[in-house]
């Protein structure tokens, strides 16, 4: 039987309880990354490459914690009570739980898509090695719209929606205070309005900690959010994260990118550490 | 309350959630197992599974969920595509480590047996788990089950280097892209189930769309693209009595297959063990139209008709038992 040192568990978050599973490194650790993943349906269409890009780090040295947010998959919690702040709130605590495991080691945090806008405001008040960020959107509102989108097209394309409506009329049923099923996720107003103002928030120029955006989708060079900081690999699509017919996409090259990052970052912070 | 397992089983780590039945609460003597649908961890779409067996164990039924071998927490091989997948799931590829699942869990907690289920991939398993262990399998439910053998898979689409170019191949790529769905009975019985994306037609355009079904699928012989293995065993299962529960989102592809698949397989067996329900205004994944906790109701209502605590006697008529005729969502 071949299995990978993992630990799954529970960490308490006020009346809930946040899952987690905790990817043991292979041999000593040269580093921990904190994998925070994409929302609701995105998570789920998104599982087998995110636990194997677990699993690739793991086998290379790196501890790796992933975990659910509260309302969704082995988490507890209901769903209609999360905002962005209270999954921020999440981070937090297993950031600290990764900390805990693993005394000494620089952590770096990495996140895709919500995870990675929710990744980077903890990058930006923690003492973090590094911030890896795949396909992030632009603000917490443009990925609800982005959902939204994809909402009015399944919508109107299954004919399950009720009567025809637009993103707009969505948004008028949630500011009225609805709930209003997104892809199987009660939304609510408290979620809806969490988004304002909720920008990406990348690291400040006098931050030289390394951090760095991938591009999925190949886009050219000069559309990448910070060129000099930024990847761009076309991964196959429709992407892992949304209903997608290939489980195994070839993401060889991005994983060689984010290890060589979560390396370095690692050992940059370690020189620091020895210097000081 | 949740709580962390893991089992092993022909050489395989699997971790699973079990839903333990609250202190105070008489434990029926049946527990339920949650399969994954399609290549979705053990939650389910939405959290599907999750909130069914934490309703589920608050009535007293331990409830368990659990990733088979590549899905999920549980490591293991998987092919390429979903396609392969489905193909793997149809051919009975998880049965044998389900059965040995099926066998622990009920070793482990003291259970007289399983009621096995789940959407899609999970329903099949299921079915032919409940043909191959009567004793261990108690009731099967099943969301959106699948009778079909696989559609043909798609070629890929070609690599950016090699995609045509000029400006007729362009126009022969798209023509090709149409006449595929023209002339292909899968491209048909998507676009007539409202599947694809030229369904938006017909909001348009008046069409006979029954009548085009029922010439795509006749009632009385099993459709070509029947998965013959799985229709006999689920003739069987049906022919024991095993309750079952069968779910399909109203009008879409794998409810119309299921209509034709049992008319035509089970038009001379009395099938009162069977409860269907329709429903209404969702998608095959359960994912709108509130189908998801319209889906738990009927689960818990189906549970406690059928495999009730010791004392208390099964129901007279489960309520929306299948009789050919329309039942409300």
């Amino acid at each position: 039987m071949q299995t990978f040192p993992e630990t799954p568990g529970y960490l308490p978050q006020g009346a809930d309880s946040l899952y987690f599973v905790h990817h043991h490194a292979v041999g000593p650790s040269r580093a921990a990354v904190l994998l925070v993943g994409p929302m609701a349906l995105e998570r789920t269409h998104g599982y087998v490459v995110w636990a194997r890009w677990a699993r690739h780090l793991a086998q290379r040295g790196v501890e790796v914690l992933r975990f659910d947010y509260r309302g969704v998959g082995e988490s507890t919690g209901r769903f209609e009570q999360m905002t962005l702040a209270r999954w921020e709130e999440d981070v937090r605590a297993a950031l600290g739980h990764l900390r805990a495991s693993c005394p000494g080691v620089p952590v770096v945090v990495h996140g895709l898509r919500l995870g990675a806008l929710l990744g980077a405001r903890v990058f930006a008040d923690e003492g973090l090695a590094g911030l890896l960020m795949w396909d992030p959107p632009e603000s917490g509102r443009a990925h609800l719209m982005d959902l939204l989108r994809r909402k009015v097209a399944s919508d109107n394309l299954e004919g399950t929606g009720g009567p025809r409506r637009s993103r707009e009329d969505y948004v008028a049923e949630l500011e009225s205070g609805m709930l209003m099923e997104v892809e199987g996720y009660p939304w609510s107003r408290e979620l809806w309005r969490s988004t304002e103002s909720y920008g990406l928030a990348l690291p400040t120029r006098d931050d030289a900690r390394p951090w760095r955006v991938v591009h999925l989708d190949g886009r050219p060079a000069e559309k990448c959010l910070v060129p000099g900081r930024s990847l761009s690999a076309r991964i196959p699509r429709p992407f892992f994260w949304t209903a997608s017919n290939k489980l195994l996409p070839d993401m060889s090259q991005v994983f060689e990118d984010g290890l060589t990052f979560i390396a370095e970052a690692s050992a940059r912070t370690q020189a620091q550490e020895a210097v000081s | 309350m949740r709580e962390l397992f893991e089992v092993d089983v022909l050489g395989h780590r699997l971790w699973g959630t079990s839903h333990p039945v609250p202190a105070g609460t008489p434990a029926r003597t049946v527990g339920f197992l949650f399969l994954n649908p399609g290549h979705v961890p053990r939650d389910g779409h939405a959290g599907l599974s999750a909130r069914a067996a934490d309703r589920l164990s608050a009535q007293g039924y331990p409830c368990f969920r659990v990733d088979l071998p590549g899905l999920g927490d549980t490591e293991g091989p998987l092919p390429d595509t979903t396609a392969e997948l489905y193909r793997q799931v149809c051919d009975g590829g998880f049965v044998p480590v389900s059965l040995e699942l099926v066998e622990a869990l009920c070793q482990r907690h003291g259970l007289d047996g399983l009621v096995l289920g789940g959407l899609c991939g999970a329903a099949t398993t299921s079915t032919y788990l409940a043909d191959r262990d009567p004793r261990g399998v108690r009731g099967v439910f099943l969301f959106e089950p699948e009778f079909y053998v696989t559609e043909p898979v798609q070629d890929e689409a070609p690599p950016e280097a090699s995609r045509p170019q000029g400006r007729r191949e362009r126009w022969r790529g798209r023509v090709r892209r149409v006449t595929s769905k023209v002339f292909s009975f899968w491209g048909w019985m998507r676009m007539l189930t409202l599947e694809n994306e030229y369904s938006r037609l017909f909001r348009y355009v008046p069409f006979p769309r029954q009548a085009l079904l029922d010439l795509l699928l006749d009632r009385d012989v099993l459709p070509d693209v029947a998965n013959v293995p799985l229709v006999q065993a689920w003739q069987r299962v049906v022919q024991r009595g095993t309750p079952a529960l069968v779910l399909t989102a109203e009008g879409k592809l794998r409810d119309v297959f299921f209509e034709r698949i049992h008319q035509a397989a089970l038009a001379h067996l009395p099938h009162p063990n069977v409860s269907r329900f329709k429903l209404t205004g969702t998608n095959h994944i359960f994912t709108t139209g509130g189908a998801g906790e319209r889906a738990v109701e009927h689960l818990v209502r189906w549970a406690n008709q059928h495999f009730p605590a010791r004392g208390e006697g099964v129901g007279a008529r489960p309520e929306g038992t299948w009789g050919g005729t329309r039942l409300a969502g």
